[in-house]
């Protein structure tokens, strides 16, 4: 079996290392990227199972980047998931009709974490 | 003519004079047989009675068939011909019978039945016209006839002679008969002396008469209290010269006319105008009355009360000036009620006191007609809303400050939240690490940079508490200053070299300095936080740009610290909410940030009774100075 590949996308550095450690020790491969362009850079060349993505980022925030992984033809089934200190309810809603697949808030658990990653990704 | 005289003389055997007689009276002379047939007829009869054929046609007529012709001309014409059917029955003389013709005129009537020796012979009808002849009485009588009439009219009348001396006075000037003849050929100055009447009013009269024979032209004065009992009555005398036809003067008349009714209602309504304007003037609203041309005809006193402008100001100005107002809408509604358009049209304006504040006014405009101007003017009442509309603007500034403050908890809330959850995530996530790698028995080196990152992020909150903290105690006014004499320049170096150099970025902040450096009196806690926050803006808003500078000067009297970026910008709409707590600008997007430190900054700096100031270009750059005495 093929390993799975998540793509992370967040503006602050600990978060975006402790994500990554978390995920590798559940056994997933991680990319990095500290912000939506480099996340469109890595993804000419990478083929991500799933993404992760923090809301608030500095030039371009997550619901850009969603837009902009809907409107590729490449990535447009790609299972997205928003990861956001906006906690409530009307935010987590607007995410999921923006066309996310998953929501989690910020403080999250590694379980909750590692969860959802397993929930969204397709059945293999 | 001839055959009738011969029948007149045949029948009653009459002179000859008789018939000349009758043709020569002024009276309507009718003669019948006993047969009742006109014998004689005078054309005086015809004439009166409007009778159109000649007295010879009607010889030998009947008279009851002829009095058809005539009759009519009587109010009462069946009674009358009744009365020449029947009088002549008695064979009694009948003498002034009063009768009316239809012209008004009156006509007395006599019947006389005549006899020879015993026999009837005929009957003599006579009417008499009565007529008023004042041609013939006033040329027989004219000095009685005009000081009869000037003695029954009631006002005082005298004539004067060119020596300003009495030719006549009526019985209302001097109502006894014999001082009126004493004084005939007096002044009036005499005359009343003569009454042991007023002096000063009889020199008055006379100069009045005086004026009137020299300049021979009429003279008018008021005059009161004559006579005692005539107290407070009002007289108005007026001397009118009689020219003769050579243009020399012949005499002056006096006449009066009592006017104290006419002075009482005068009285009167000045003092029911007064209690009007009183009224008006005890009015709390403006009120204003214009003429025709727009021109002020009237303003009460709450215009000064109102507005602090003296009316004498406005005297013959327009109402355009009095208002001083540029609005157009005022004109529109002036001059739609002018011409008609409209009957009353209200509206609010706000015009300057005269010490520079506004004042907000409601006016309601009518048309307004004066006595003799026909042309419409304006009638404007212009009540003071001023506090109704402070309190409204009050209001809605309360309303508004509510949304804001509502707006601004919810962001707080947000931000709040963000800047807790951020940490808390890292913190988190750390432990559960640590936590599987002290089970796979890493080392050490390998756990400590999870350590690391807890304890900084677990710091990072700290100092956002107590941030949060400080704004709250800033806002109740509990932080106090406490300063030491401190060398500027040094005390920045090693601000920027503890935290900033560099920075988490790899950039660096940049210290430039001209002079050397100076001592001042600082609280260097606080200091320390107001710069911070400046430092942090400039490196977190510039990422990717330039490192920030800091610019120290000194001055006479102060020295500034400037921090200069090359970053995103603040919209020039911002600039005014900069200083305000919580407020971030609208380009900050999701740069993190609590809106807290630029309040804690400006707070800091005027605690050292310096300020802060700060200038921006969009996608430029930003500089923040504070600049702060040395001594406070």
């Amino acid at each position: 079996m093929n390993k799975v590949l998540v793509l992370i996308i967040e503006d602050e550095p600990s978060i975006l290392n402790n994500i990554s450690i978390i995920l590798k020790i559940s056994g997933f491969e991680c990319l990095k990227a500290s912000s939506g362009s480099e996340a469109f850079l890595i993804l000419e060349t990478q083929q991500p199972n799933l993404i992760l993505c923090d809301v608030m980022m500095p030039e371009m925030d997550g619901f850009e980047v969603l837009k902009k992984i809907r409107e590729n033809e490449k990535t447009k089934e790609l299972p997205f998931c928003f990861l956001s200190a906006r906690a409530d309810v009307v935010d987590i809603n607007f995410g999921l009709f923006n066309g996310a697949n998953g929501y989690i808030t910020k403080p999250f658990s590694a379980k909750d974490l590692v969860d959802t990653v397993k929930k969204l990704l397709p059945s293999i | 003519m001839t055959q009738k005289k011969s029948t007149l003389h045949a029948s009653f055997e009459l002179d000859v004079s008789l018939d000349f007689l009758f043709e020569s009276v002024e009276h309507g002379v009718l003669i019948e047989n006993t047969n009742r047939e006109v014998e004689f007829m005078n054309q005086f009869f015809c004439d009166t009675f409007n009778i159109k054929f000649s007295p010879a046609y009607l010889y030998l007529s009947n008279t009851l068939i002829n009095s058809k012709k005539f009759s009519s001309q009587f109010e009462k014409f069946e009674e009358f011909e009744k009365s020449l059917y029947e009088i002549p029955k008695n064979i009694e003389i009948v003498r002034d019978e009063k009768w009316t013709l239809t012209n008004g005129t009156k006509v007395l009537r006599d019947y006389i039945p005549i006899f020879k020796v015993n026999e009837l012979k005929g009957h003599i009808w006579v009417f008499k016209i009565e007529r008023l002849c004042p041609k013939k009485f006033l040329t027989e009588n004219p000095t009685e006839l005009i000081e009869n009439a000037l003695h029954l009219l009631p006002g005082e009348i005298a004539i004067f002679n060119t020596e300003a001396k009495i030719l006549f006075a009526n019985q209302a000037y001097i109502s006894n008969n014999e001082k009126r003849l004493w004084a005939i050929g007096k002044t009036v100055v005499q005359y009343f002396s003569y009454e042991n009447l007023s002096n000063e009013i009889a020199l008055n009269r006379l100069e009045n008469i005086k004026k009137t024979i020299e300049q021979k032209l009429p003279f008018s004065w008021e005059e009161t209290n004559v006579k005692a009992k005539q107290n407070n009555e009002y007289f108005l005398r007026t001397c009118y010269p009689v020219i003769k036809s050579n243009g020399e003067l012949e005499s002056v008349i006096e006449q009066s006319i009592n006017i104290t009714q006419q002075k009482y209602l005068e009285r009167q309504l000045n003092l029911q105008i007064e209690q009007f304007f009183t009224t008006l003037n005890s009015l709390n609203d403006i009120v204003l009355l214009t003429d025709g041309e727009l021109k002020l005809q009237f303003i009460n006193k709450s215009w000064e009360n109102i507005t602090g402008h003296k009316l004498e100001e406005f005297k013959g100005k327009s109402v355009f000036d009095i208002l001083a107002v540029t609005r157009y809408e005022l004109y529109g509604k002036i001059f739609a009620i002018l011409s008609g358009e409209y009957s009353e049209k209200k509206g609010m304006l706000a015009i300057k006191q005269k010490d520079g504040n506004e004042k907000h006014l409601q006016y309601n405009l009518q048309p307004s007609f004066s006595v003799d101007d026909s042309k419409k003017g304006i009638l404007a009442t212009l009540t003071d809303i001023t506090h109704q509309h402070l309190q409204e603007s009050k209001l809605l500034e309360l309303v508004k400050r509510e949304k804001e403050l509502n707006e601004l908890k919810t962001a707080f809330v947000n931000m709040v939240s963000h800047e807790l959850r951020t940490p808390l995530t890292v913190i988190s996530s750390s432990a559960e690490i640590l936590d599987l790698m002290i089970q796979s028995g890493s080392s050490y080196d390998e756990v400590t940079v999870f350590t690391k990152q807890i304890i900084d992020e677990v710091e990072k909150m700290t100092a956002f508490m107590q941030d949060l903290l400080m704004v709250s105690k800033i806002e109740a006014g509990k932080i106090e200053i406490n300063t030491k004499e401190t060398d500027i320049i040094l005390f920045v170096e090693k601000l920027i070299n503890s935290s900033y150099n560099p920075w988490k970025d790899g950039r660096k902040v940049e210290l430039s300095t001209k002079r050397t450096s100076k001592l001042a009196d600082v609280d260097e806690k606080m200091l320390t936080h107001a710069l911070q926050n400046l430092l942090q803006n400039a490196l977190k808003y510039s990422v990717g740009k330039d490192n920030p500078k800091v610019r120290i000067c000194f001055s006479q009297t102060y020295f500034t610290i400037s921090v200069l970026d090359n970053g995103i910008g603040i919209p020039e709409q911002d600039m005014m909410n900069l200083f305000t707590s919580f407020f971030r600008a609208t380009n900050t997007g999701n740069i993190s940030g609590t809106g807290i430190g630029l309040i804690v900054t400006k707070y800091f700096t005027e605690q050292h009774k310096g300020y802060v100031a700060a200038k921006s270009i969009m996608n430029k750059g930003s500089i923040f100075t504070l600049r702060l005495p040395y001594h406070h």
